[in-house]
């Protein structure tokens, strides 16, 4: 639907754990409501460290959420809208909010990209016009990173949506 | 309707990992502009040498301009024959730091690339667009902060009123 465009965007400490994902954005959708996702963006440092490694990132779809129930490292995310005159977003959105491991629970439904990118790299996956990377109702829109470099590295996740 | 873009160059604060406002527009009465592009790079052109480190930008939006010390920056049409913009701007005059806005602060993106590459955001669509308020609590920031003293970056933003 026209001018139901939103972004929301997160920049956290990865934990210090080799190897292990982290939920940096679930976007939840809900019954009746369709979204189209815009633009996945990521880099490998908040920008005030040199960051450091490989980023592996993941775009997923879960059937169901991958938080058991909200915790320190696990909680809600502020959602911009494009226009500040537009509708309110029917989804919520939550997030990694801590250094500390991130909950990656719910069951996976599709694992639609996956790719590896250095910290001196942008990455930045977006839509073509009259495609679309569409997740149903009541789903879970998932992005999630590793970190394959003891002691932890800044990471920051953005990510856009259309609601139709 | 109009488009139109601005660039910058200035230089970060002397300070590290302190944000400074490069560019802040501001929406005319009964007006909302539409930011479409953004470019943001290391140097000016002058420097000898790249560099390695990341930076951070930030765009937002802010109801209560700046209160820094800023010049105006200058506005030039995409299209000659283009009515003037209405849209104001205030951008950071070389190394004098400029704070950010106040009131209803929103922080819409957050990125921090390495200054070896350029960094561009472009709109996909006009859904895509960040759209200002309109009148005087429509304002929007791009800020970096370089853990890096004293860098000089260069900033290009497009708009459609």
């Amino acid at each position: 639907m026209k001018g139901r465009v939103y972004s929301v965007v997160n920049a956290i400490w990865a934990e210090a754990v080799v190897n292990t994902e982290d939920v940096y954005v679930e976007i939840t959708v809900p019954a009746s409501v369709y979204i189209r996702i815009v633009r996945v963006a990521s880099n490998g440092s908040n920008g005030l460290n040199s960051g450091s490694r490989d980023v592996p990132i993941k775009l997923l779809m879960k059937s169901t959420t991958v938080a058991v129930t909200p915790s320190a490292t696990f909680g809600a995310l502020s959602i911009r809208k494009k226009n500040p005159y537009g509708p309110t977003s029917q989804c919520t959105v939550n997030g990694k909010i801590d250094i500390g491991a991130s909950a990656t629970a719910g069951t996976l439904d599709t694992l639609y990209d996956q790719v590896n990118y250095l910290p001196y790299m942008n990455f930045e996956w977006v839509d073509v016009r009259g495609g679309g990377l569409i997740i149903p109702p009541s789903k879970f829109f998932v992005v999630s990173l590793a970190e394959n470099s003891n002691g932890g590295n800044s990471r920051i996740v953005g990510v856009t949506w259309e609601e139709i | 309707m109009g488009e139109y873009n601005l660039t910058v160059n200035a230089t970060s604060n002397t300070s590290t990992n302190t944000d400074d406002v490069f560019v802040e527009l501001g929406a005319a009465s009964g007006v909302q502009f539409k930011v479409k592009r953004i470019r943001i790079g290391y140097g000016d052109g002058t420097q000898t040498a790249g560099l390695d480190n990341h930076f951070r930008i930030k765009l937002y939006r802010w109801d209560t301009t700046t209160g820094g010390s800023s010049t105006g920056g200058t506005i030039v049409k995409k299209n000659p024959l283009s009515p003037a913009a209405v849209t104001t701007a205030k951008v950071k005059n070389g190394t004098t730091a400029l704070a950010l806005g106040t009131t209803n602060v929103e922080i819409l993106d957050n990125v921090g690339p390495n200054a070896r590459a350029l960094w561009e955001w472009i709109a996909r669509d006009e859904d895509d667009y960040w759209w200002s308020k309109s009148g005087t609590a429509g304002f929007f920031g791009i800020v970096i902060a370089s853990p890096v003293a004293s860098q000089k970056f260069q900033v290009t933003v497009e708009w459609v009123e």
